[in-house]
């Protein structure tokens, strides 16, 4: 009995020494980045209904979702006359990494994670070209398909999500009464950056709030690709056996980004082309060849006008995120070869850097053209005109 | 023997680890800036002690200690580094600042951090606050002063001026001050002790204690989950009449004329004064309004 005292009280007095010590180091206040705050993780989801494009997905448990959506695909051959379909489809999402980060406290249970996901999908039918009848009209578009996806969701403030990952979709779509039509299998990028309409919500004020100080992050420079869509890979077969056509587009957009020594300036350059590679030339079906490259060139200085008072109030960092104006000049090239056109535009946004690895830009901007012709065919941009009002909205991945 | 041994090495581990304590760091800033009438001092800190004092000189003197304190020396120490003070003036307005800026968001302090601010402004200053986590302490008169503060302790003793308040999850007192004071809390904690002019104030949840002082006053009180708890002065027990309406009361002299009142308020009181402009209306939703005499309570003693 004594042994067990004697053991006894020196465990505790061990175990008192012990704790002691660990709550000298201990900090009551979790330190939260804006990725924390942007992202929503702790906040719990069972629905969201969201647009762009029109979707509504409901969780079923911790781990798995059915959400049913709508959207189009875009096929343009050079040799089948299908343009635009639109698909009513039920797919279902596996977040496969959902309970364990649930379970370890390191995010709600919500519709925010990588995922797993599988759809069956059924044209109703839009198929859009002026050479064929109006009975073929209705019989094209009666498309149904399968796409199996990897990627991952994320909620962006209250009102944003951002789905991105590889998708590989098989289509099988009719073009005629007679059931002649093609097979399509394409490999993508997919980057949805949409609107959540409405989800059901609980407040982040409940037992578990945790107080929390922001972190700010400076930057000089920032590289990024953006990615809408990065590339597509398409291949076509006929039903009549014959043979099959492949098309491959990659869209390379590049921004890059550096600070005008500490100020609220920044210089831009931004880079974006289309470059196309098809095995069909003349109507001909042969081997693989570049068929097109398209490019823009921009440069111009930022002036992020609120940032100085932001750092001064410790309300942000210095660094790229911020209501901005910007003043370009842009250069690009057309699919005529003889024409090349120059711009000058001006841009208002607000950028905005989540973490340490994307950006998101939004802006009005208003251009006029001031060198070269503009070509018939349109195929970059709606640049083209003497002057006109754009929209930018994109995703950007940080590269460093 | 080896027993004796077992509880002296016991011993002799708890008094070390006890022993074993945090290095603290810590650097300095002491820093004048000329202040122009109308011009905005506006501070925004995190983990600070901000005390505000008045005085006759027409610049702003700040007094910042930035203090980082962990087991580990060199931890301590880069932590500290991550506070980036800032005091300074952009246009006429005056800056301060002390957030936690970082080149890698991975870098994030390890350290127990907390910033020492002490500020002395000419009496025709104004100010804008936003804290969290430390405490706010107002002393002395100025035009106006604007706060939004979570996870506070805030004191304004002898106050006179303008105060807008915006708390969250805060400790609030304030003594012997007067002004149109306006304060939007929510989950905090409020006493008011002997605070004149005008008074809203908007509270969620949390609590509020309140007395009377003898200057005017004229309030307006709207609350909901807060309890309530009015202490009376033996004056303002005379002079005033009261209006209660499920009141838990020990003043005999609350008129309960209201208590049909159809109200989904669960209480509500006025108070008026013929011979005075002063007057309180209160109205709470969910939890009771409590008036207590203080002088029933001595005579209850």
């Amino acid at each position: 009995m004594k042994n067990i005292i004697l053991i006894s009280t020196a465990l505790i007095g061990m175990a008192i020494s012990i704790s002691a010590q660990s709550s000298v180091s201990k900090d009551s206040i979790r330190y939260v980045s804006e990725e924390d705050d942007v992202y929503r993780l702790h906040q719990e989801k069972k629905a969201l209904f969201k647009l762009l494009p029109l979707s509504y997905e409901h969780k079923i448990s911790t781990s798995t979702s059915l959400a049913i959506n709508t959207y189009s695909t875009t096929i343009i051959s050079d040799i089948l006359p299908i343009n635009l379909n639109v698909n009513l489809a039920i797919e279902g999402r596996y977040y496969y990494q959902m309970k364990k980060r649930v379970d370890s406290g390191i995010q709600a249970s919500n519709l925010s994670g990588k995922y797993l996901a599988f759809s069956a999908f059924r044209g109703f039918g839009i198929a859009i070209n002026e050479d064929i009848t109006d009975e073929l009209n209705a019989a094209a578009g009666a498309t149904k398909g399968l796409t199996l996806s990897l990627g991952g969701q994320k909620r962006i403030h209250d009102k944003f999500y951002w789905d991105n990952g590889f998708l590989t979709e098989y289509l099988n779509l009719k073009t005629g009464p007679d059931l002649s039509g093609f097979n399509a299998v394409t490999f993508t990028r997919k980057s949805i950056f949409g609107i959540v309409l409405f989800g059901d919500s609980k407040s982040q004020e409940g037992g578990d709030f945790l107080p929390s100080v922001k972190v700010h992050v400076n930057r000089k420079y920032a590289l990024r690709f953006v990615e809408n869509t990065s590339f597509t890979i398409t291949r076509l077969s006929d039903f009549e056996n014959f043979e099959p056509t492949w098309k491959i587009n990659i869209f390379p957009h590049l921004v890059s980004e550096l600070k005008i020594s500490n100020s609220s300036f920044s210089f831009m350059q931004e880079f974006q082309t289309v470059i196309g590679f098809s095995n069909v030339e003349n109507d001909v079906v042969g081997s693989l060849k570049m068929d097109k490259v398209l490019y823009r060139a921009q440069v111009g200085i930022r002036y992020y006008y609120n940032m100085k008072e932001k750092i001064l109030t410790g309300e942000g960092g210095n660094n790229f995120t911020g209501t901005y104006v910007m003043a370009m000049l842009s250069h690009q090239n057309t699919s005529d070869l003889n024409s090349n056109l120059s711009y000058i535009i001006g841009e208002w946004g607000y950028q905005l850097e989540v973490g340490d690895g994307f950006f998101l830009n939004a802006g009005v901007n208003a251009a006029r053209r001031v060198s070269g012709v503009r070509p018939d065919i349109i195929n970059l941009g709606p640049n083209l005109l003497p002057s006109g009002i754009g929209i930018r909205l994109n995703i950007g991945r940080r590269i460093f | 023997m080896k027993y004796i041994i077992i509880i002296i090495s016991s011993l002799m581990l708890t008094s070390y680890t006890y022993g074993q304590e945090s290095f603290k760091e810590i650097k300095s800033l002491s820093k004048k800036l000329d202040y122009k009438e109308g011009a905005t001092i506006n501070i925004t800190g995190e983990r600070t002690f901000i005390y505000i004092s008045t005085w006759d000189e027409n610049y702003v003197e700040a007094e910042v200690e930035v203090i980082s304190r962990y087991k580990d020396q060199k931890q301590a120490k880069a932590d500290l580094e991550l506070i980036n003070v800032i005091f300074e003036k952009y246009g006429e307005d005056i800056f301060f600042s002390n957030a936690i800026q970082v080149t890698d968001v991975n870098n994030k302090p390890k350290s127990n951090l907390k910033t020492i601010l002490n500020l002395k402004v000419p009496e025709y200053a104004t100010l804008e606050l936003k804290n969290s986590f430390g405490e706010i302490e107002v002393l002395g008169q100025m035009v106006s002063v604007s706060v939004v503060s979570n996870f506070c302790r805030n004191s304004f003793m002898d106050y006179s001026g303008d105060l807008s308040l915006k708390s969250k999850y805060d400790d609030v007192s304030i003594v012997n001050s007067e002004g149109q004071i306006k304060i939007e809390g929510n989950r905090s904690d409020m006493i008011l002790t002997k605070v004149g002019g005008k008074v809203d104030l908007g509270l969620e949840y949390g609590a509020l204690d309140m007395t009377y002082g003898s200057g005017n006053f004229i309030y307006d009180v709207k609350a909901k989950y807060t309890p309530i708890t009015v202490y009376l002065s033996p004056g303002l027990e005379i002079y005033h009449e009261y209006e209660c309406k499920n009141c838990t009361s020990i003043t005999d002299n609350c008129n309960e004329r209201i208590s049909k009142s159809n109200s989904k308020k669960k209480d509500i009181v006025i108070m008026g004064d013929v011979g005075n402009t002063s007057r309180s209306k209160i109205q709470s939703e969910s939890e009771n309004v409590t008036i207590i005499s203080i002088t029933q309570q001595a005579n209850n003693k």
